[in-house]
């Protein structure tokens, strides 16, 4: 039992002056002046935002297979410390999660080793290889919330229509990417100026904008729920704001470092921005600001690709891809839209909660309203937070945002009830 | 006391340009003289790593060093163990353990100069990383540009070739437009990268309109492998026919302009058989301009 008092909830459309009264994990009851005399903890929220607790749609769990990199209880502790209290991880495990032993053992260990809801991806091909179709049917009965191809996507056509038609049978999102394989290979940065005198070789911004409208083509007449992951670039986003007018089902993301960093970031190759995909340019990330605001775009994600240190403690071009941002995205969020470009905490807590809980059908969470479980975030708008990478729960500690002051500081994290982050614990 | 590095030329002063080509001058004239060595670099070491095989770059550098009587150390790996991201990270550590003075590295993988730089205190000269910059062999060029000419201020210089596979074009653009030189460059468009319009360089595919009045020509040459162009240009024999730097070309630069090409030029591709080049290779008194550049390098960097 636990009562936030005097706290700014964000609802769906308005923020209001509210109590909120948890009970068993679930919200029990939001008004005004809420007394409980019984022995309930009471945790003063004045002056601070109360959100629904973050919904992550694309976030890299290694474990198993690769713990070194992440492991299921630094996932855990990143991510409550990120603001997140349910996430979506890609299939890339080890073995890749494509039947339903891997997916029942992975969500047995969730059960027992961990709070945070992780929710998995079934991966579309058999290995990820875009060949075979996976058991998909299977995987449902063991409990993944989609299909994806996994970070790259397919290169055989006549695959990909098919695994489309295939899970026209079954009402789950696909979530798909906008990398091709060979690309990821061989190339590391944006095709542009800094790629340019770099030297190192660059991918072309039309590829991922030829992969996101092969999927809309391809799903033009099937049922799907198509969900593309990682919009980065502007012409993508002008071609995504007139395919949703016809294509309804169709939604899509993008991350927050794509919002602050641009490929000239890179000047001094720095392996923390080497990520896919890749840094673009400044009228890309206005692209991107402005998709978000008509809602082209429909949510925000951490794209959390944790790495060893050693993996990027090297040359740029031997480096791995990937950024710890599971802690940072929230935050980064926050100080670009809210307070440099004045969207409102609703739309925010729409972007990074509502939206992608929406595209996972989850119902029970993603709003605060009585009767969904009790995932919350305080946030204190009136603090700022200076992101240090050697203090991240995750073990990739190294961030895009290390030693910049965000606005807005996470004070709280409950997730059913119970609080698992709180910021005087971190001090 | 802060370490100076030479990884790109991006930043460098004109007057830094031109201190490097005045004791490279000092350089040559001693090397000249009948004792060749001179005491500039005594007890200090200089690592040489070149995974990458460039012969010439490394046998100038190691003259240059012994010519100042440095220690000279090679520290070179294989090149098929460097693919292994282990092995660069354990080199670096290596080299600090051996507490050189300054590293001269020249490997096929873009920022490692810059990598290595920030692992170690010694000073780093970076002489090729992949296709990102070379600046040593930069200044070897810009000497070579200054005696024949005088005064680089002004000149129009024009780069011709395979932009995309060279590292060196990047360092001579950044390094002659802080002098003041007007730079022209030609290519087919799959050689150029995309970007290039962002620096300061005039672009033509034609070349005759790169050359137009120009007062040197720097052959950007082809990689030595002509299978890596299959997806870039249909034939050698079409690019021969548009880029090849012949008789024809030369009547719009300048009469007297000079032709460079750095080590051997495909002859009848690149450059054709009866144009007067000034090479820079090891043959002749071009040797001593070369070693004369770089024990300028070393001398300063120390």
């Amino acid at each position: 039992m636990l009562l936030i008092k005097n706290g700014q909830v964000v609802l769906e459309d308005e923020v209001v002056h509210a109590d909120i009264y948890i009970e068993d994990g679930l919200i029990k009851e939001i008004g005004k002046n809420l007394i409980k005399d019984e022995q309930v903890d009471v945790i003063d929220a004045t002056g601070q935002y109360i959100l629904p607790g973050l919904v992550d749609l694309n976030c890299e769990l290694y474990d198993p297979g690769r713990e070194h990199n992440e492991d299921l209880e630094s996932l855990t502790e990143a991510a409550f410390a990120g603001g997140y209290t349910s996430v979506g991880v890609m299939p890339s495990t080890i073995p890749v999660i494509d039947n339903k032993v891997i997916v029942e053992y992975i969500n047995n260990r969730v059960k027992l080793e961990t709070k945070l809801d992780v929710l998995l991806y079934g991966q579309l091909s058999k290995g990820g290889e875009g060949r075979e179709l996976s058991e998909i049917g299977e995987m449902i009965k063991g409990g993944i919330v989609a299909v994806t191809d996994g970070n790259v996507a397919f290169e055989d056509k006549n695959f990909f229509n098919m695994a489309l038609r295939y899970c026209e049978m079954f009402d789950l999102p696909i979530i798909l990417s906008g990398v091709e394989k060979h690309l990821k290979e061989t190339a590391m940065l944006h095709m542009g100026h800094f790629a340019a005198i770099s030297g190192l070789k660059s991918m072309p911004p039309q590829s991922e904008e030829l992969l996101f409208a092969r999927a809309c083509m391809y799903t033009r007449y099937k049922d799907n729920k198509v969900h593309l992951t990682k919009v980065t670039n502007e012409d993508t986003v002008y071609e995504m704001k007139f395919t949703k007018q016809r294509q309804k089902s169709i939604t899509t993301d993008c991350t927050a470092h794509h919002l602050y960093f641009v490929d000239v970031d890179i000047a001094s190759f720095d392996t923390r921005f080497k990520v896919i995909p890749p840094l673009r340019e400044k009228k890309d990330v206005d692209a991107l600001i402005m998709g978000l605001r008509e809602g082209t775009i429909d949510c925000i994600v951490s794209g959390h690709t944790p790495q060893s240190k050693r993996r990027k403690e090297c040359e740029f071009e031997q480096a791995s891809f990937g950024a710890s941002t599971i802690e940072t995205t929230f935050l980064a969020s926050y100080s670009k839209l809210c307070v440099e470009n004045g969207f409102t905490i609703t739309h925010l807590a729409k972007l990074l909660s509502t939206t992608p809980a929406k595209i996972l059908n989850l119902d029970d969470r993603g709003k605060l309203e009585t009767g969904l479980l009790a995932d919350i975030v305080i946030l204190d708008p009136n603090k700022d937070t200076y992101i240090n990478q050697k203090k991240f729960y995750s073990k990739a500690k190294y961030s895009m945002f290390d030693k910049m002051t965000l606005n807005g500081s996470i004070e709280k994290v409950i997730k059913r009830g119970e609080v698992v982050f709180s910021s005087q614990n971190n001090e | 006391m802060s370490k100076i590095d030479l990884i790109s030329t991006e930043f460098f002063k004109k007057k830094d340009i031109y201190k490097i080509l005045e004791v490279a001058e000092t350089m040559r004239i001693l090397l000249k003289g009948s004792s060749r060595n001179a005491p500039h670099l005594t007890g200090k070491t200089v690592l040489l790593y070149f995974p990458v095989n460039d012969t010439k770059t490394k046998l100038e550098f190691q003259l240059a060093s012994e010519f100042l009587s440095a220690s000279v150390v090679d520290v070179t790996t294989h090149e098929s163990q460097l693919k292994n991201y282990q092995s660069n990270y354990d080199m670096a550590n290596l080299i600090e353990q051996m507490r050189g003075n300054v590293v001269v590295s020249s490997t096929a993988i873009a920022g490692s100069a810059r990598h290595l730089s920030s692992k170690i205190s010694a000073s780093v000269i970076n002489a090729g990383d992949g296709y990102n910059e070379n600046p040593s062999q930069c200044f070897d060029t810009l000497f070579l540009i200054k005696r024949y000419k005088g005064d680089i201020e002004n000149l129009k210089v024009c780069l011709i070739g395979d932009v995309l596979h060279s590292n060196v074009c990047k360092s001579y653009i950044f390094a002659l437009n802080e002098l003041g030189a007007k730079v022209s460059l030609s290519a087919p468009s799959t050689l150029l990268p995309v970007g290039f319009e962002a620096l300061p360089v005039e672009i033509h595919y034609q070349p005759e309109e790169a050359i137009k009045d120009a007062d040197a020509i720097i052959c950007l040459p082809l990689l030595d492998d002509f299978d890596e162009y299959k997806s870039y240009l249909p034939s050698i024999n079409e690019y021969k026919k548009g880029y090849k730097i012949d008789q024809e070309l030369l009547e719009y630069a300048k009469d007297d302009a000079i032709v460079i090409v750095n080590g051997e030029p495909k002859r009848g591709i690149e450059v054709s058989s009866r144009v007067d080049i000034i090479n820079q290779t090891l043959v002749g008194e071009m040797t001593n301009n070369c070693i004369a550049v770089k024990m300028a390098l070393l001398y300063l960097l120390t």
